[in-house]
């Protein structure tokens, strides 16, 4: 009996422990790199040889996640590469990091390449709606969660590749 | 030529002795022992070879040092308290095997509680996203960098902030037509240094 005391208490202890001073959100750590636009350029003029390079490039690419020790995860990222088109056209992909943080108005440090850090905090939560602080090493970002919509930060440069913070929300909301 | 009636009643000769019988059969030995000479003879035999065994025993028993009996006996005993686990194990196999179906439907009854509970409880949405877009307020260089920031907007709803070199050409600033590309931003501040919106 004590048994399964202990089992209802441990099944009852998460909803308890559910905190309404913080949220829940997914933070992750990008590098990308950008394509060579005059690269595209010569290629779109032979549309064979385009093609011949792509396939090369994604072997290249694949390769290189392997022998790196981390998978190319162009799946997975294809929604910032979507977004990020929009303005420049990044061929490369990396996570650096991912995480889903409890953030509270303590802040949330985010790891970033070369020794940076990031931080996210909880600035506000009035009628369900959190207002979070991302300070990046260069600017700092105020913004009202939603219940869609992903931030992607640019911040800074790591080597040859670009730094993003991208923060989404906890779960998919329907 | 041995007597029926003391054939019958023999085997029981020494249960009466013990005071082993029931009430009926007691009376009937009783009275069967007043109308036959030789059970009678045969029940005093009993009883004197018991009492010799009796008066045996217990000589045999005033020669044994008793003396540490008591302690030697309880040094064989399990020590007071077990340790938990054992406890536990000894509680749910005799559970188990006493009170099985009580227990089974006891721990179906608590399942089904702290299930309904839990699901009761839980919240249904995480907190804070109470808006159903992200919605930027402010996004300000902080003081040092020779950045001005851009946001753009996807059809999504998501939010870009991008990082331009304040040097950087016209064609590096923003780009309305990408702002258009979504639902509002629901920018309520304005980029404090630098980036057009």
């Amino acid at each position: 009996m004590r048994i399964f005391f202990l089992c209802c208490l441990s099944m009852l202890l998460p909803s308890f422990s559910w905190a309404a001073d913080s949220v829940e959100v997914r933070i992750a750590v990008v590098l990308v790199k950008e394509k060579d636009p005059e690269a595209d350029k010569t290629l779109e003029t032979f549309p064979d040889m385009h093609r011949r390079w792509h396939e090369q490039h994604r072997k290249h690419e694949a390769r290189r996640g392997v022998e790196e020790g981390d998978k190319l995860e162009a799946e997975d990222l294809q929604p910032m590469q979507k977004a990020l088109a929009r303005r420049r056209h990044y061929g490369w992909f990396k996570r650096f990091s991912k995480k889903r943080a409890t953030v509270g108005a303590q802040g949330e440090a985010i790891e970033l390449p070369g020794g940076a850090q990031a931080t996210v905090r909880l600035k506000e939560l009035k009628d369900d709606i959190a207002t979070l602080v991302v300070s990046l090493p260069s600017t700092e970002t105020t913004y009202q969660l939603g219940r869609t919509g992903t931030l992607y930060l640019q911040a800074g440069k790591h080597e040859e590749t670009e730094v993003w913070v991208v923060i989404s929300p906890a779960k998919h909301f329907r | 030529m041995e007597n029926p009636a003391h054939k019958k009643f023999r085997p029981l000769l020494s249960a009466f002795m013990d005071g082993e019988l029931g009430p009926r059969e007691r009376r009937l030995v009783e009275r069967h022992l007043a109308s036959c000479k030789e059970s009678a003879q045969e029940l005093e035999a009993l009883q004197a070879l018991s009492e010799g065994i009796r008066t045996a025993m217990e000589e045999a028993a005033e020669e044994e040092d008793w003396s540490t009996f008591a302690s030697e006996v309880l040094a064989q005993l399990p020590p007071e308290k077990l340790p938990f686990f054992q406890r536990l194990k000894i509680q749910l196999v005799e559970s188990f095997t006493y009170q099985r179906g009580w227990v089974l439907a006891g721990a179906c009854a608590l399942l089904l509680v702290c299930l309904s509970t839990y699901i009761w409880m839980r919240p249904a949405e995480p907190v804070g996203y109470g808006s159903p877009h992200l919605s930027i307020q402010t996004v300000t260089a902080k003081a040092g960098a020779s950045l001005k920031t851009i946001i753009t907007q996807t059809e999504s709803g998501d939010a870009v902030v991008w990082l331009v070199e304040e040097t950087a050409p016209e064609g590096e600033g923003v780009s309305p037509e990408l702002l258009e590309e979504g639902p509002p931003l629901g920018l309520e501040g304005r980029q404090e240094k630098g980036g057009a919106l």
